[in-house]
């Protein structure tokens, strides 16, 4: 009996196999460092709302939401598979790939990291290959929602994977250990924004710079983060020879409305001032970044969350905003219903560069048996420019007179490591 | 009355005991090969070696700790007196960092005996144990007091 497989599924086999595989085919163990070491990771999730017209996304690298009341399980749901080959004390590869939903509304798996690591010593690593954005605390393990307190992490409107290199330094200072750590490359991945009506846009091969300080003392974590982004595509809409392009073009104020949601070679740089605190049965985390560009509106980042263990069960509490001004540009036409139509889409237009959403989220995490949690979680979303939630309705009005709105999702989710 | 008093307080005794037998646990102690030079550690030492944060010690020797398999006794006892973690939020941290290429875990053996056997062999590990008596072999390094039931 034939059996009926898609090249995309076809592609999924042949990634975890060859993960699976490697892994197989190595055995025994060095001095004091196995050979090889092969684990995963993965969330069952599923969240559901009750919002007429609102797709609720985990993030922008989804192209379909959770619609209303419908459980959806495959915003959260993910499976990721990690392989380790330690060659020798120094030198070690890394292959880590993850399948979730993506840009292209499947579950096509993505190499995630995958990298040469030396580490000619304690205090020194460098790393050469596909490598996380680490920009914010746990920045790098956003997916692995066993490592983490709430089910998903804050939105990032830039992708968490770049192909590059980083290098750390390691050094006990005082009580404490300090942690330096810079990093550049070319990002990697594909967003969708909330107003792009399910357009991809491509970040590869942008530059990503930056750079980390970070001081553990006790159970007291601190971290001063910066860096730039340097924009290499541009979004279709305004690609040459789009009809968007020429059509703004013909308006007085068209250029600048160009400049506003240009990205091609667009630079962003960020600021991220964090601590954390983890003993005991408490843990909490307090970041603050601010993000600057060109014609852009400052824009702020708040996260925050903190958790405290009661036996098996850790109740939690979290926070977190993007914020930033609405600088609207006219079309520099004039008003009346003959103009109205055009006037609006140059609004909406630069709506898709203005981001503020807010989410306070209650939630539980149940450690019941060994490397599984399972988590329930309330989030109260708000948002006039919303990041990650496609609403319909925001497109019948007109963008400069949006009013904030309120998402409240529900999510249960089982998460494992082996 | 003074025989009832008396035959109260051998109960208060005979409880006294009961508990404290209960929860009174030997301490866990960090031990090294008996040939290393270093004499002891501090709290933060330890924590930078078992916790992957940097695993040198303070001689500048580095080392690999190693850990227990599963859910021990003397495990869940040593991360609770060490960082008052229970082993869900150990292995928490260590999806964090493993999952994130950081570093790398300690090595883990099947029991307690394995630990102390390898300690006594290799002098680049660092493991730990229950305070049990004399160990030929080894060194104690810091001890962790374990004052309640994990």
């Amino acid at each position: 009996m034939p059996i009926d497989i898609s090249p995309r599924q076809l592609h999924t086999a042949v990634v975890f196999g060859l993960l699976f595989g490697l892994g197989s085919a190595c055995h025994g163990d060095t001095e004091n460092l196995p050979r090889f070491s092969l684990r995963g990771f993965g969330t069952l999730g599923g969240v559901y709302h009750n919002d007429e017209g609102t797709l609720f996304r985990r993030d922008i690298g989804q192209a379909g939401g959770a619609r209303r009341d419908q459980v959806s399980l495959v915003q959260d749901s993910m499976l990721g598979a990690q392989l380790s080959l330690f060659l020798h004390e120094q030198f070690e590869i890394t292959a880590q790939a993850i399948s979730r939903l993506n840009t292209e509304n499947n579950l096509n798996p993505q190499l995630t990291w995958g990298y040469v690591k030396y580490k000619p010593d304690e205090a020194v690593s460098l790393r050469i290959g596909r490598l996380g954005v680490d920009t914010y605390m746990q920045g790098d393990s956003a997916q692995i929602g066993y490592a983490n307190l709430p089910i998903r992490q804050p939105i990032t409107f830039y992708p968490r994977i770049f192909d590059g290199m980083d290098a750390e330094f390691n050094h006990p200072l005082g009580d404490g250990t300090l942690r330096l750590k810079g990093f550049g490359g070319w990002t990697q991945g594909k967003l969708i924004g909330s107003l792009s009506a399910g357009a991809v846009y491509d970040t590869g091969g942008s530059q990503f710079l930056g750079g980390i300080v970070e001081y553990a003392l006790y159970g007291w974590t601190g971290r001063f983060s910066a860096g730039q982004l340097r924009m290499r595509n541009e979004i279709d809409t305004i690609s040459p020879g789009s009809p968007e392009l020429a059509a703004l073009q013909m308006l007085p104020n068209g250029a600048q409305i160009i400049d506003v949601i240009s990205q091609k070679n667009r630079e962003i740089n960020f600021q991220t001032l964090a601590a954390s605190y983890d003993s005991g049965p408490l843990q909490g985390i307090f970041s603050f970044s601010f993000l600057e560009s060109a014609q852009w509106p400052d824009r702020t980042l708040l996260y925050s969350h903190v958790g405290y263990r009661l036996g098996p069960v850790t109740p939690y509490i979290s926070y977190s905003s993007q914020h930033g001004s609405r600088p609207f540009i006219s079309s520099g036409l004039p008003s009346g219903p003959a103009f109205n139509a055009i006037n609006q889409a140059a609004l909406l237009a630069q709506s898709g560069v203005f981001v503020n959403q807010s989410d306070l989220i209650v939630g539980a995490r149940y450690d019941f048996i060994d490397n599984m949690a399972l988590k329930f979680q309330v989030d109260f979303m708000r948002y006039k420019d919303p990041e990650s939630i496609i609403d319909a309705d925001l497109l019948t009005q007109s963008a400069d007179r949006w009013t904030t709105r309120s998402l409240t999702v529900f999510s249960l989710a089982l998460d494992f490591v082996f | 009355m003074g025989k009832r008093f008396s035959g109260t307080k051998t109960w208060v005794m005979l409880l006294a005991l009961i508990l404290f037998s209960a929860s009174a646990r030997p301490d866990i102690v960090v031990i090294v090969n008996a040939a290393s030079n270093v004499e002891q550690l501090s709290r933060d030492d330890v924590v930078n070696i078992f916790m992957g944060r940097y695993r040198k010690l303070p001689d500048g020797t580095s080392v690999m700790p190693l850990d227990i398999k599963g859910d021990a006794p003397e495990k869940k006892d040593f991360y609770k007196a060490l960082l008052d973690k229970n082993l869900p939020e150990v292995n928490a941290y260590w999806a964090r960092l493993v999952f994130s290429g950081r570093t790398s875990p300690p090595l883990i053996l099947e029991d307690a005996d394995q630990v102390l056997k390898k300690v006594t062999l290799d002098p680049t590990v660092i493991g730990y144990t229950t305070d049990s008596g004399t160990r030929e072999g080894v060194k104690i390094v810091y001890r962790l007091p374990v004052t309640s039931t994990p």
